[in-house]
């Protein structure tokens, strides 16, 4: 080596900048010299400046008193509430249907959307395809013809509609339809907005809150879910479907035991972002009166006229339930790598 | 019809939608003024939400860690708390503090308070859209802008960002195409955008499943053009790699 040797940043320049960008990332910089150095340690410090100023000027703006407030929102009288049970009570009655509508949700979105991903990866004319297809296009006939008839499914099994139901079943068969239906059902929920599906259950047929809102996201997050799956069974090398066949797995066993376990692991992170994003929608039910944790804190806030304290203690619960989600997330996607 | 008996549902008979209630009255009338109050709120809130979302990815690459950890804060803040939670916190919260006074105009207080709440949102998705694109340029052109003596504003102004907005103009109309439907979180503090007016009118005149059915007429339409624009200006300017 020749030349001056490169000066060590010392800890405090350490602390404060960044000198070597993480894997995957794009390098925007390299090893500094001793004026960018100094540059960079200027606006460093400068900016610290601004950030922690902010950081008082609202600490500043929710202590000052204000006309409503005269004591500022760090008055103990407006957290007092949250000494009691009752309201701890109340939150977690909140939390409890925001999290049961969550976990079914994402638990039948899991079911379809793999499914639906499978069935639009796959050749479409395995048995178990064409029976499911055939299975969807009975019930989807019989939907139907009850809604033409004005009478309820059940009922229209009963009737001569069975027949109409057949023949589209046999239809579907016939045209080897799993794909397309898989296709059609993905595209079309996808492009669907989320707060309508959630209403309308609950508009169209009088369906109970709690349903409707693990309706609506399931028929939305199914789409996303199968979506995320399709592109990992995508991503695995083709010669995984071929070795499973050339040891004599039929099409579907090798869908199910050699594509989707890998798949699955593969979009395991993806999983995680959706099932995150699945519980923060949970909080769109409001369109159909549930009382999921937001509309509780909404209720009690009310109820002690302490609007801030109440929807900040709402924030950091949703905060916590899915910053623990995302963290799960991110360490399986460093695992994986 | 046998509608006596009772079941497990109720279950409206195709024959009772009767879509001519959409076009009685001022009804329509109302139906496009509140697909025009959607479609000016998004708008509106992307436009700002670009520009912030710019920034925070600008900052969340810089070698400058300060900056980078408060943009990595505010960008996890915002998208880990449903946008509900947030349009609450702007329209309910704020005058609290003698922030967002309320005027005369309920409907400007709810508009005013929805879209500096979507605005700050979906900033944070713009802000990981654009940082995706930043991290999916080669690290070529980063080492050959610095090779010919560019500094580090150059080299992310005029080499790095102009080709990693033109690779984030997919994921950016994907961003648009979910603010549409996330931005009737404002309907909850009452902006009169399609899910409120169609919940409304549908309730005054009992019609719910005929105003459903056109809100979801609405959003299709918001989304299908929004996705004709955003493929084309993708296939006009994406950089081919």
């Amino acid at each position: 080596m020749s030349g001056a040797p490169p000066s060590s940043p010392g800890i405090f320049e350490r602390a404060l900048t960044v000198p070597r960008p993480r894997a995957g990332e794009l390098a925007l910089t390299e090893e500094l010299g001793p004026r960018g150095r100094r540059s960079v340690l200027v606006s460093a410090i400068v900016s610290l400046g601004l950030v922690v100023m902010a950081g008082v000027w609202i600490y500043q703006r929710l202590g000052a008193p204000t006309r409503l407030y005269p004591k500022g929102q760090f008055e103990p009288a407006l957290w007092e509430p949250f000494k009691h049970s009752e309201t701890w009570h109340g939150l977690w009655n909140g939390l409890q249907q925001t999290l049961s509508a969550a976990a079914v949700g994402i638990i039948c979105s899991l079911i379809i959307g793999v499914l639906m991903a499978a069935l639009r990866h796959g050749t479409g004319r395995t048995p178990i395809a064409l029976v499911l297809a055939g299975a969807a296009a009975v019930v989807l006939v019989l939907l139907g013809a009850a809604w033409l008839r004005g009478t309820n499914p059940i009922e229209a099994f009963t009737i001569k509609w069975w027949g109409y139901a057949m023949a589209g079943a046999i239809v579907a068969l016939l045209v080897g339809l799993p794909r397309y239906m898989s296709t059609a059902y993905v595209e079309f929920f996808r492009a669907c907005a989320l707060v309508l599906l959630i209403a309308s259950p609950f508009r169209f047929f009088g369906v109970q809150p709690w349903w409707s809102v693990v309706f609506g996201l399931t028929l939305y997050y199914s789409t996303t879910i199968a979506e995320v799956t399709r592109s990992a069974l995508r991503s695995l090398p083709k010669g995984q479907t071929e070795a499973g066949l050339a040891v004599g797995l039929t099409p579907s066993q090798t869908m199910t035991m050699v594509l989707l376990p890998q798949a699955i692991r593969r979009a395991l992170p993806n999983l995680l972002t959706q099932t995150a994003s699945l519980l923060k929608d949970t909080s769109l039910g409001f369109i159909v009166t549930f009382s999921d944790l937001l509309s509780i804190s909404q209720r009690l806030a009310k109820a002690n006229d302490n609007y801030l304290p109440s929807l900040i203690v709402c924030a950091a619960i949703y905060i916590t339930v899915i910053g623990i989600i995302n963290f799960t997330a991110n360490r399986l996607q460093r695992t994986q790598r | 019809m046998s509608t006596s008996a009772p079941t497990f549902l109720s279950y409206p008979a195709w024959s009772a939608v009767d879509l001519s209630v959409l076009f009685e009255d001022d009804n329509l009338k109302l139906l496009v003024k509140a697909f025009l109050m959607t479609l000016r709120l998004t708008l509106l809130a992307c436009a700002f939400g670009v520009l912030l979302g710019l920034l925070l990815a600008t900052c969340r690459v810089s070698p400058i860690r300060p900056l980078r950890i408060a943009a990595g804060a505010y960008t996890n803040f915002m998208i880990n708390i449903p946008i509900a939670v947030w349009v609450a916190l702007f329209f309910f919260g704020l005058p609290k503090i003698d922030l967002a006074f309320r005027s005369d105009d309920l409907s400007w207080d709810t508009f005013r308070s929805g879209l500096v709440a979507v605005a700050l949102w979906v900033s944070a998705y713009f802000a990981e859209a654009i940082r995706s694109g930043i991290n999916s340029v080669p690290n070529g052109q980063a080492e050959a802008a610095r090779a010919i003596g560019l500094p580090f504003t150059k080299v992310l102004g005029s080499v790095i960002l102009p080709q990693a907005l033109r690779t984030s103009i997919l994921p950016i109309g994907v961003v648009l195409n979910a603010t549409y439907r996330n931005a009737a979180a404002v309907s909850f503090i009452g902006v009169a955008d399609i899910v409120n007016v169609t919940s409304e009118r549908g309730d005054t005149l009992a019609a719910y499943t005929e105003f459903t059915i056109a809100a979801f007429v609405c959003y299709f339409i918001l989304a299908v053009v929004t996705n004709g624009v955003f493929l084309g200006l993708d296939r006009k300017f994406a950089v081919k790699r």
